[in-house]
């Protein structure tokens, strides 16, 4: 593994430059698991409405902001992983990343008090091209679809649902902006149950009738295909591939038959999400059931590679604007005690605002990070075929992408972290970018998930992280 | 030894002296080795006289027909037969949409799924076990399956006729061997039978109709089909199951492809109640009355009563046809209708019938003609239960009737077409802007005048001469696409001119014989041969046995064409 780092990182990021390749050292390529022919993936968790990581306190960052292997001491107890300190080993913190698209964006044309243009190139990583129709587009596609276009799969495309109709005078719901294919957006899902019907009722078996006597008496099913191959032996290519249809449903049939439901396999699509999820929350009146609705969205995605349905995923937690009530956080998040009740999400993300408004964003944070371990702990659940959790073969990304006064005001950085990715990433660390590119990091994702990719956006920096 | 075959479609089957010249060498036709013309041991020449022979050569293309697999009737009609039960575990199974020659019997559309596949498994256990139920009952399935005391031998025998029926063609031994194995594999007798009726019935021998010979994998090359093959296709084309034992034993005989014998053999079949299996698949697939035909269906505004009656009189319309042997031009140009006494309060006329629920014939109700302008057709086709979709109906005429379907339309089509009571235009007018519009105007400016000759029939089919809320009345007159380009000014005239029409009666012929030999007929050849025999048999003199008589006697019917395996 190589890395670079561009020119004017070297200039204005002196003084932590050099940590980069100190942390090629570390984390030498033979520590890393060997490479197996078990799938490779990408998520992206992107929450749009503001966090708060201010100098002084950044609540996103480490104690002193110390890089290297992460621990329980890492955080204060303000620190927003307070609570999952159980979780260290699973994921990274990338501190000061910096985006040029996002930048060139908002300094282009009025985006939503930084909004549409931190949003639209998080994963896309170009400036839009027109914000003031009734949508904005991007050149080509977004990095999930890149991912998604490389494998030959398709890209699920996820959101918590809540939006508003006319976000910051913007014509377009922004929080959808997320996934481009070929200049277009993404439309992301936003009912679980619909999800799931789309995805895996196709995979649920049907039940069936049993047939004892097929299952007694084997040579029923062997003179049925024994025959197979006595016309094909007889007949043309088209005939032939009629024959091997049927041959094939012989043998799913006979799996169906001879294989004991005990047998473990991957994938197992069970039910669909409950019915209380079987619903769009557009305006945030579902707040009750969001981290079910979301816990739901994350099962399926765990579901979907174990099923090797889809190699990337992206997913918003909500709109900036949306009306989201935080009031069913769990009390365990809460810090210093922060009063949610009727806290509207809005609200708390301008903590300048809001009286107490950056505990309450601490909490609300930590429940978005709730559903972030959430996730990393079912994929760790989950095993791919070589036996490998499938988290060690996943990178997660999470993070947030404004940097305006009143979300981050002051602030250290955008918070930006990543999981899982065990088998070719060193999680359990804090890195330092030094304001490298996040294009430069999607890049790096790029080569872990061999891709075979020359550059991402001209990008071709491979980090050690 | 030489054989010939003849494909006299006109002269074979309307004089005695070019039936009777017709030499067939007195060879048994049956099994390997079956006749060819490429080189085999016998030759398919045209008789004397023969259309087919003088419009389209000697060794027109026969054409493949896929490996059919059977339809959930034939299905179920099938291990009717064979098992002797009135099961119908078919309507049960995944249906089956039509495949390009129109019909739901389309070998290419007659796909093969897990489900299905495990529905067969299934419904094999269940029949199979059904048949050993029945031991011990006078005249049960048992009785007629098992015909000798129980024993290795007589397994034998119950697997050897077995299996004979079921694959439709004397089992080979190494097919009996295979099921014998499945019957030994269990320790009683009883539960050995059962076991290989059960293999039988999802052995792709039984679930495929097929039809191979010595040049099956030779691609291009035509060969006749053998007598057991010939006599699934029949069979399958008529009566929708296997084969009878009559024509088991003109196969087994080698006798059922000579041109007299299969003259014959049509005409008895067309005779037998059995028939009316292929006039629903007319009804259903031709007449777009299946989903009219569903039992369970509704159509909002319509009541169930009167919905059935309409496809009650569509059937006593081609039941007719067939009986008395009229022309299939008749659903064109009949002068006469079908009426229940639900239909003739519909039409406003008596009911003279003395059953209420029987049909009997009458005179053609006024603004009618044949069978395309009924209730149940106009209904069918009208595309909505609110108001006619010109377009449906024209679209329906090019399908059904000309032969001359459009090309599907482009991607993000607007297909919307607004209730013309609510816009106050007219459906004329408002399709006026494809004919205006270049990109439309080449498929519409066909469908498009043809569904507008049919407004004077609303959605359910009543006569109409004006839109509610739309100022005006109908104008139902146009000029038929080319090269008829004949004006016409309402329906009645439109249908009249398409009667008339060479063209019209080729599509005509097309129909039944695309699902006669369950595959889209669309070769130069093809066409050639549908011409033929629409423009001999599909006319006002013709009759339905004349047409599907030249259609079993065709090479498209008689032979195959091999494939590169």
């Amino acid at each position: 593994m190589s890395w670079k780092i561009q020119r004017r990182h070297l200039i204005t990021g002196a003084g932590a430059v050099f940590l980069l390749p100190l942390l090629e050292k570390f984390f030498p390529k033979q520590a890393l698991a060997a490479g197996n022919s078990d799938p490779r993936r990408f998520v992206s968790l992107y929450m749009p409405n503001g966090t708060y990581n201010v100098k002084g306190d950044a609540v996103w960052y480490p104690q002193n902001l110390q890089t290297g292997a992460l621990s329980a001491s890492s955080f204060s107890q303000r620190s927003v992983f307070a609570p999952f300190t159980g979780e260290v080993g699973n994921f990274s913190i990338l501190m000061h990343p910096s985006c040029s698209a996002r930048d060139t964006a908002a300094s282009s044309v009025p985006d939503g008090g930084g909004h549409v243009s931190a949003i639209t190139t998080f994963l896309a990583q170009a400036p839009f091209t027109d914000v003031n129709s009734s949508q904005c587009t991007v050149p080509g596609s977004s990095f999930d679809q890149m991912v998604a276009d490389t494998v030959g799969k398709p890209n699920l495309v996820m959101s918590g649902g809540c939006n508003d109709a006319n976000p910051d005078g913007i014509a377009f719901n922004y929080a959808d902006y997320v996934s481009f294919n070929n200049g277009q957006p993404n439309e992301p899902h936003k009912n679980p149950v619909e999800l799931y019907k789309a995805m895996f009722a196709s995979l649920v078996p049907t039940p069936m009738a049993p047939i004892p006597a097929a299952a007694r008496n084997h040579s029923i099913l062997d003179s049925s295909l024994s025959d197979i191959k006595d016309l094909q032996s007889k007949l043309g290519k088209t005939d032939n591939q009629k024959l091997d249809a049927y041959m094939t449903s012989v043998r799913n049939l006979e799996t169906r038959i001879f294989t004991p439901p005990s047998a473990a396999t991957g994938c197992k699509p069970g039910g669909p999400p409950p019915e209380t999820v079987d619903n769009v929350d557009l305006d945030g009146s579902l707040s009750n059931v969001y981290d079910q609705r979301i816990q739901a969205f994350f099962d399926m995605v765990v579901l979907a590679f174990e099923c090797d349905l889809v190699r990337s995923v992206s997913f918003t937690y909500d709109g900036e604007t949306c009306g989201r009530q935080n009031n069913p956080c769990p009390s365990n998040l809460v810090y210093d005690n922060a009063d949610l009740t009727g806290q509207l999400h809005i609200g708390i993300s301008h903590y300048g605002q809001n009286s107490n408004g950056d505990i309450k964003c601490i909490s609300r944070d930590r429940n978005y990070l709730s559903l972030f371990f959430y996730l990393l702990d079912a994929l760790k659940q989950a095993n791919d075929p070589s036996g490998s959790p499938i988290l060690d073969n996943t990178v997660v990304l999470a993070g947030y992408n404004v940097t305006d006064g009143q979300h981050t005001g002051n602030a250290e950085g955008t918070p930006l972290i990543v999981g899982g990715g065990r088998n070719f990433m060193h999680p359990g660390n804090c890195f330092e970018l030094n304001y490298a590119d996040l294009k430069d990091v999607l890049f790096t994702f790029s080569t872990f998930l061999n891709l075979g990719w020359s550059n991402f956006r001209g990008s071709s920096n491979v980090l050690s992280i | 030894m030489r054989r010939i075959y003849s494909l006299a479609l006109v002269g074979a089957l309307t004089t005695a002296a070019c039936v009777g010249s017709i030499g067939d060498g007195g060879a048994p036709s049956g099994g390997p080795g079956a006749s060819n013309d490429d080189g085999g041991t016998a030759s398919i020449d045209g008789g004397a006289g023969a259309v087919t022979t003088q419009s389209c050569g000697s060794s027109y293309a026969p054409g493949h027909v896929a490996i059919h697999r059977l339809t959930n009737d034939e299905y179920d009609n099938t291990v009717d037969d064979l098992l002797f039960t009135t099961a119908t575990p078919g309507t049960g199974f995944d249906p089956s949409p039509a495949g390009a020659s129109g019909f739901s019997n389309d070998s290419d559309a007659l796909i093969i799924s897990d489900d299905l596949i495990a529905a067969y498994y299934t419904a094999a256990e269940t029949l199979a076990k059904g048949v050993i139920a029945t031991k011990g009952t006078s005249g049960g399935a048992y009785s007629k399956i098992v015909t000798c005391a129980p024993s290795t031998t007589c397994a034998q025998t119950v697997v050897t006729s077995l299996a004979t029926r079921a694959y439709r063609r004397p089992a080979a031994a190494d097919e009996v061997t295979t099921l014998m194995g499945v019957y030994a594999k269990d320790t009683d007798f009883d539960t050995g039978i059962q076991d290989v009726i059960n293999a039988i019935l999802v052995n792709p021998k039984f679930i495929f109709v097929t039809a191979t010979g010595a040049q099956s994998q030779t691609a291009g090359a035509a060969f006749a089909i053998d007598d057991y093959a010939l006599a699934s296709r029949l069979s399958y084309a008529l009566w929708q199951t296997m084969p009878d034992a009559t024509l088991f034993q003109l196969a087994q005989a080698g006798v059922l492809h000579q041109p007299a014998t299969l003259q014959a053999q049509v005409s008895r079949m067309l005779k037998d109640s059995r028939v009316s299996r292929m006039l629903k698949s007319l009804r259903n697939d031709w007449a777009a009355l299946l989903t009219m035909a569903d039992p369970n269906g509704h159509l909002v505004g319509l009541g169930d009563d009167v919905r059935a009656a309409m496809v009650g009189e569509v059937d006593a319309f081609l039941q007719d046809l067939v009986t008395k042997d009229k022309s299939f031009l008749q659903v064109l140009t009949g002068n006469y209708a079908f009426v229940n006494q639900t239909m003739a309060t519909y039409y406003g006329i008596p009911f003279t019938g003395s059953d209420p629920n029987a049909y009997v014939q009458v005179g053609l109700p006024v603004h009618r003609t044949g069978l395309v302008t009924t209730p149940g057709i106009m209904t069918g086709t009208a595309g909505d239960v609110a108001y006619t979709h010109p377009v449906h109906r024209g679209h329906w005429i090019t399908q059904k009737i000309t032969c001359t379907p459009p090309s599907p339309p482009p991607q993000n089509t607007n297909e919307t077409f607004t209730n013309p009571s609510t816009t106050g235009e007219s459906p004329r007018e408002a399709l006026a802007q494809h004919t205006s519009n270049p990109a439309c105007a080449g498929c519409h400016a066909n469908m498009d005048v043809l569904g507008l000759g049919l407004e004077n029939y609303d959605m359910f089919g009543k006569w109409r001469t004006t839109y509610p809320n739309v100022p005006g009345t109908i104008d139902p007159s146009g000029t038929l696409p080319p090269p008829s380009s004949k004006p016409f000014s309402d329906a009645l005239s439109m249908y009249a001119d398409l009667a008339a029409d060479d063209d019209t009666r080729a599509c005509l012929a097309q129909q039944i014989m695309a699902y006669v030999v369950t595959r889209a007929l669309s070769s130069p050849d093809d066409q050639c041969v549908v011409k033929a025999i629409g423009t001999t048999s599909v006319t006002p003199t013709g009759s339905f046995s004349e047409t599907v008589s030249m259609i079993v006697q065709s090479r498209q019917f008689l032979m195959q064409t091999g494939e590169a395996p």
